[in-house]
């Protein structure tokens, strides 16, 4: 096992690979909580043409990890006393379970059953579709979501990140049983998997128990992945207005990051570091955006970025009318991106990011997430924080400098 | 009350301060005009990760001011509260009008801030505990800033009132010693609901007398069981929509609350009439018993919420709060049986 300690963050955590492929991360915490995230490095970033020669489709990931922590399993869980969720997002599923109890293993290996065998139908499959096409009407009648989706459409040209995350009232129709466990003998696999586990108990003695536990035979399979050419320093659309159905007109500003690959050759890792505090300092937070936006006559609703396999986009949707006098405003405030974040408040913000990554870290609940969260970036929760935290002023406006040659768009959905 | 915890990583100092007689409105504007006055460069720099938060609710047939102040357990910085609570009892304890921010600005901004706020819901109608009082929407908007400040001296000088410690286990007393109430909130009388209402039927059950955490958790998962059952009448004879929920009325007696159309009122009375509570509900209990249990263990909002259920009532949990304790089976059904034989439907 391998130990790594970020002093200032009093979290140790420990590492290991068991023989079948499974990254295993232990985290020792003084608690009553007892937690663990079964996570499948795939999420619904839908970059997969086939499998098996069988064609799949948006939103399998979605499906199938609803139909395998389906309410019967959940209620069996809670029964014994075992909170079970599951968030799919685009990079990954991250099945969660928490209890107080002494049966942490055992629901980890009731889980793990589940996912080793694929006993569904496609009844359960259309049962979950029947719910889910409620979901997916609900999302294309509400304006907000509506405005994020046309604007994730509009920043990209062939990339499944314009998708978004969860699959379309059309894209339901199109998911089948047979396609889901072909995806499941394929994702759902040790090599493609970690598990994570926190409460009060030394490590060794984790490790033990995850040794004994039975998981899922490691299969190949013939994946053919989609051929995805994206232009990332343009967007397909840069403005579009859509009449919604609601009282009140939103609209949302994309900003469309450089491909993956080439802001990893220029920063490294640090544009991880970079990514943590940057929509609160240069947004969320920023007392003068903000105080600027409501001057407009407008309200910022929600602010987040999202990344997706070389894809990454900052989303902010507003609600107001005047589009035109916030879009002339946010062109003007990302003209000059490192001017709008001060010395002082960028150390009063990572002081605040450090107390709120102490809190985190505290709970066995709350840091099974946050290690499931860093993982798609191949960086430990513990060593992203303890970056974020050193990092230097100065450096971080270097990397707001180029924010400014970023294309972004514009989605507009009127009020009825 | 004193409860030990390091599931939150954080420190959460709650003081509640009872006035039996105040104006709901002038509550409202206060607690909001508190909050705006905390919004100084001064206090913010002092908090750094820490956040102070004042609310009013109604409570045993009076009004509360809660100042809740919470702060992360870090290493290597300054926080207002590391010093074990010296500078924090300026902020908590020895609250007066002092700190209130009496320019016209301020005023405009706590008064719009709480009519944006205004959350009365059915538990208000009813005057349950915890929930925001009913208020007159143009009292609100002409409260004057004296009123406002005799209110909070009132509070100030208030000798009724508790306070909470939820967090790490501190070497020194986390409180400071600062027992400054000489009358606490659970040795008021509660209040009773007199009737329902025109959206809701009220079913109000009666037990014996909750006198400790284990009987607390008994009745809580007794009165889910009984709710279960009624849910479960009203699915299988009707198709409305209507929401019911339960709690905890005093210390022997729960309430359970369905509201839908005034049309449907009648036919969930009359599903109410064939209550009869036996082992099968026992199932559907757990479920939603083990889910509360488990989100007060994970959530420090949650926590806070049963803490101050538990503290109101008179009763410490101490630390196994924090952790799901089980009922027993037999226990909860008799005592579900025996809550519906006392329910009475208002």
């Amino acid at each position: 096992m391998l130990k790594s300690d970020y002093g200032k963050l009093g979290c140790p955590f420990y590492a290991e690979k068991l023989d079948n492929g499974l990254n295993v991360y232990l985290i020792p915490r003084k608690s009553t909580i007892k937690s663990a995230v079964v996570h499948i490095s795939k999420g619904t970033y839908a970059d997969t043409k086939s499998i098996s020669f069988g064609k799949i489709n948006d939103g399998s990931a979605y499906f199938l990890a609803n139909i395998i922590l389906d309410d019967e399993l959940k209620n069996r869980l809670l029964m014994d006393g075992v909170l079970a969720t599951v968030e799919v997002t685009s990079s990954f599923t991250a099945f969660r379970l928490s209890t107080t109890g002494d049966n942490l293993f055992e629901a980890i290996s009731l889980l793990l059953e589940r996912i080793s065998s694929q006993n569904y139908s496609e009844d359960e499959v259309n049962a979950f579709r029947k719910l889910d096409v409620l979901r997916a009407l609900e999302d294309e009648s509400d304006s907000i979501e509506l405005s994020k989706r046309f604007t994730r459409k509009a920043l990209y040209f062939n990339s499944p990140s314009q998708n978004g995350n969860l699959p379309d009232s059309a894209a339901i129709n199109l998911i089948h049983a047979t396609a889901l466990k072909r995806f499941q003998e394929c994702y759902y696999v040790p090599k493609r998997m970690a598990l994570i586990v926190s409460m009060e108990e030394d490590a060794k003695k984790m490790v033990d128990e995850v040794r004994k536990l039975k998981f899922p035979r490691n299969v190949t399979m013939k994946e053919d992945k989609k051929d995805i050419i994206e232009d990332h320093t343009k967007v397909s659309q840069e403005y579009l207005e859509i009449k919604g159905k609601g009282s009140l007109s939103y609209f949302t500003y994309g900003i469309k990051f450089p491909a993956r690959k080439d802001l990893y050759t220029g920063f490294g890792e640090a544009m991880f570091y970079y990514y943590e505090p940057l929509i609160d300092l240069l947004f969320k937070k920023n007392q003068s955006f903000l105080s600027n936006i409501q001057d407009k006559r407008a309200e910022l609703i929600s602010a987040t970025l999202e990344e997706s396999g070389e894809d990454a986009h900052i989303i902010l949707t507003f609600c107001g009318d005047d589009v035109k006098a916030v879009c002339n405003y946010m062109a003007d405030y990302l003209s000059a991106p490192e001017k709008r974040v001060s010395s002082s408040f960028f150390d009063s913000y990572i002081k605040d990011y450090y107390a709120n990554a102490m809190q985190v870290l505290a709970s066995p609940y709350s840091v099974v997430e946050a290690f499931s969260s860093s993982l798609p970036n191949h960086i430990a929760y513990t060593s992203l924080a303890a970056h974020t935290i050193r990092m230097n002023y100065n450096n971080f406006r270097k990397f707001l400098t180029e924010l400014k040659r970023f294309p972004r768009s514009c989605v507009y959905v009127r009020k009825a | 009350m004193i409860l030990y915890s390091e599931n939150y990583g954080e420190r959460i100092v709650i003081v509640r301060r009872y006035l039996k007689d105040a104006c709901p409105s002038n509550c409202l504007v206060l607690a909001s005009l508190l909050n705006v006055s905390m919004k100084t460069k001064e206090v913010t720099k002092m908090l750094k990760g820490g956040h102070i938060f004042f609310r009013t609710y109604c409570l045993k047939g009076g009004y509360v001011l809660e100042t809740k102040i919470s702060q992360p357990k870090t290493k290597g910085l300054v926080f207002v509260l590391s010093d074990p609570y010296k500078k924090a009892t300026e902020y908590v304890f020895d609250l007066d009008s002092s700190v209130l921010k009496t320019d016209e600005h301020s005023l405009a901004i706590a008064k719009e801030n709480a009519l944006s706020r205004i959350s009365a819901d059915i538990h208000s109608d009813l005057g349950l505990d915890f929930a925001s009082p009913v208020i007159d929407i143009d009292a609100l908007k002409n409260a004057m800033i004296e009123d406002i400040v005799k209110l909070m001296d009132e509070f100030s000088k208030s000798e009724i009132g508790d306070v909470l410690y939820l967090g790490p286990s501190e070497k020194k007393d986390p409180l400071y010693g600062k027992d400054i109430f000489s009358k606490k909130i659970s040795e008021l009388e509660s209040e009773s609901i007199k009737s329902g209402t025109d959206a809701a039927k009220v079913i109000v059950l009666t037990g014996d007398k909750v006198n400790d955490y284990d009987s607390y958790l008994l009745f809580k998962q007794a009165i889910m069981c009984v709710s279960k059952k009624i849910e479960k009448l009203i699915d299988s004879t009707y198709d409305f929509e209507y929401r019911i929920e339960d709690g905890i009325l005093d210390d022997s007696h729960g309430y359970i609350i369905v509201s839908s159309n005034d049309s449907n009122l009648p036919l969930i009375e009359k599903a109410v009439s064939r209550l009869s509570v036996t082992d099968e509900d026992y199932v559907a209990s757990l479920l939603a018993y083990n889910r509360i249990e488990l989100n007060i263990c994970l959530s420090p909002d949650k926590a806070v919420e049963e803490a101050l259920k538990l503290l109101s009532l008179g009763i410490d949990s101490k630390d196994e709060l924090f952790k799901v304790k089980e009922c027993d089976k037999e226990k909860v059904v008799k005592l579900a049986v025996a809550l519906s034989h006392s329910k009475e439907v208002l």
